[in-house]
């Protein structure tokens, strides 16, 4: 017997029991981590290739790929693939780019690099460049804790109120105990877990279809215009994806989100050596690619499975997916999500096996709590040591830097908890933002100051003020004003109907800007440069 | 600007946007998508794009860009 709607069957609850019980064992068994701040801060350097691949590919991938993106497919058709596949090519890029370099440096915090590189004497650098982080932070966290509590009450029908009440006090349980150590083998274990659950998923429903011919018959047969390319002169899978500019666009979205983000570099820091650092892109490439090749099945099948096999629609008598994905938000009862986001759930439910609902659910928790872990390692740092002991030269903080970490831990997990609770619709769309203001904001200042000599303190520090903001305010315009975040924010004024996903286009634009401020303003010191520069090129 | 970077980075990042840009030419100029193409008996974009481009080329580069500079890196100490 399936686990439907209203069902919650023992073997998935097995699962989601075993899960639990294995992040708690991680969280206590590496609770000694605690005693050295190094050990807590970057696991002590000492982790290798493919524990670190593989935490890495777990801590990069957040509920919004394994919710968002599958539903994204659903919505725009067969060109948001290459979006997916995007993803994943941006992975090995950091390898070279930032890891190998980074790992040299070794560092302690994201903020480091920068305070060092552009001789950071009153902590300017530091302050600018912790906003766009904390930001981002707080909005992961908080997508993030929706994202698990999502998957505890669509598939083991526990209220909304106390899936966020657990999921919050597990991943506190192990962050607070172990720091970065127990958020590496946590996230390692979720590494592997998220790309078990992704490809079983797929392969059922294949075997379902017959395989990839009967798939394609099923999906084409259902929704003629998803497989057709933009410019079509049979139409368009989406509007957003008529023309050439859509594909191309979302393809850099989160394309060299990798190499920058936060929460991803900071594990640079946690290897035994360079080699290992570049190492564990591979392992890091295997698993996040095995996960989305079954993800872009499953998004691809979403809609003929929701409105041709669910059992729901013909409850319902649904006229199409959205009508059954309504129904499930409306049993759900629940604003914390996108009517959208129930698509990956509602469409494994609908195959009715009750192990693969299991491996779901500690797939998509795997996902969404490793991202919580990594970004809450990522924000515990820059508070409890880059603010409390460097900017304001807190004395506890300085005599108790663990203690201080964790409170500043606990403290972002309240908050986040709370927005999570019931948070603005807003909220939910902004991830995808917050993707690419890290990469326009702080990206420029991390990458061509490893590998341009000629960067400048001051290019950096204006390139983050200016972007934070541009990308923010031309994101919210394009959102009211346009109806969706990716249409080109200047559409209206020129009649155009250009898209460009997230507002990405200020990727490229805050790399010319960060070029042209650094040749007219002064350089760091010759031995910065070359401390912080060209010695980190080299193995 | 990146002096020193190791000349298989921009030759990977040559084949992988140069192999993306081909296979969205393809896509566009096929007025009713490469689905109805064949490799090895599967609609093309399933061998193309899932598997060879998100994972098995990803993977190669991830490969390529750690094997050649330890390679290096053995030969400079080794000299």
């Amino acid at each position: 017997m399936g686990a439907g709607v209203g069902q919650v069957h023992p073997v998935v609850v097995a699962f989601a029991l075993v899960y639990f019980a294995i992040m708690i064992a991680i969280g206590w068994f590496s609770r000694k981590a605690s005693l050295s701040p190094t050990e807590y801060m970057v696991a002590g350097r000492k982790v290798g290739a493919f524990v670190n691949g593989a935490a890495l590919a777990s801590t990069y991938l957040s509920p919004a790929s394994f919710l968002g993106l599958p539903a994204f497919v659903f919505l725009l058709g067969y060109s948001f693939w290459w979006a997916m596949i995007a993803i994943i090519l941006g992975m090995p890029i950091a390898s070279m780019l930032t890891a190998a370099p980074l790992r040299k440096y070794a560092p302690v915090s994201f903020t480091d690099y920068y305070c060092d590189r552009y001789d950071d004497e009153n902590n300017v650098v530091r302050i600018i460049t912790t906003i766009p982080v904390i930001i981002t932070g707080i909005l992961y966290v908080t997508l993030a804790l929706i994202g698990t509590a999502l998957f505890m009450m669509a598939i083991l029908q526990i209220p909304f109120f106390w899936s966020l009440v657990i999921a919050a006090l597990v991943v506190l349980f192990y962050v607070y105990l172990g720091g970065m150590v127990s958020t590496t083998w946590s996230n390692a274990f979720q590494g592997v877990m998220m790309a078990i659950a992704a490809v079983c998923v797929a392969i059922v429903i294949l075997v379902t279809f017959g395989g990839f011919n009967g798939l394609t018959e099923a999906v084409a047969t259902n929704n003629p215009k998803f497989f057709l390319p933009p410019h079509s002169s049979q139409g368009a899978s989406s509007p957003l994806m008529a023309s050439w500019t859509g594909l191309v666009s979302f393809f850099f979205v989160w394309h060299y989100g990798f190499a920058t983000m936060p929460y991803t570099v900071v594990r640079f820091f946690t290897t035994m050596d360079i080699n290992t650092a570049r190492r564990s892109m591979f392992w890091c490439s295997l698993l996040g690619g095995a996960m989305y090749w079954g993800l872009i099945i499953i998004g691809t099948a979403s809609k003929v499975i929701l409105e041709k096999i669910s059992p729901i629609a013909a409850q319902i008598n649904a006229k199409s997916a959205m009508d059954v994905l309504g129904h499930l938000k409306n049993v759900y009862g629940t604003n914390a999500a996108a009517i959208t986001d129930y698509t990956m759930v509602a469409a494994t439910q609908a195959l009715g096996q009750p192990w693969l609902l299991g491996l779901l659910v500690a797939g998509g928790l795997s996902v969404a709590m490793s991202t919580v872990a990594g970004w809450l390692v990522v924000t515990q740092v820059i508070l409890g040591r880059d603010w409390m002991i460097k900017i304001c030269k807190n004395k506890w903080a300085t005599e108790n830097p663990v203690a201080a970490m964790r409170l500043w831990n606990t403290i972002v997990l309240i908050i986040c908890f709370l927005i999570a609770l019931n948070p603005p619709a807003m909220v939910l769309d902004l991830s995808g933002w917050a993707f690419v203001v890290i990469i326009a904001s702080v990206g420029p200042g991390l990458v061509l100051g490893i590998w341009w000599d000629r960067a400048t303190k001051a290019a950096h520090l204006w390139t983050t003020c200016i972007f934070t903001v541009l990308t923010f305010v031309t994101w919210l315009y394009a959102k009211s004003a346009l109806g969706s975040p990716h249409w080109f924010f200047l559409n209206k004024a020129f009649g155009w109907k250009i898209t460009t996903g997230h507002q990405d286009f200020w990727i490229p634009v805050a790399f010319i800007f960060f070029i042209i401020v650094s040749l007219l303003t002064k350089p760091a010191k010759p031995e910065t440069i070359q401390k912080y520069s060209l010695d980190l090129r080299q193995d | 600007m990146f002096k020193g970077m190791d000349p298989v980075f921009w030759w990977g990042l040559l084949l992988m946007y140069g192999l993306s840009i081909i296979f969205w030419i393809w896509e566009i100029a096929s007025d009713a998508g490469t689905i109805h193409t064949k490799i090895f008996g599967i609609p093309a974009p399933f061998v193309y794009g899932d598997f060879f481009m998100c994972w098995i080329f990803a993977m190669f580069l991830a490969w390529l860009w750690y094997y050649v500079p330890e390679q290096a890196a053995k030969k400079r100490k080794g000299d």
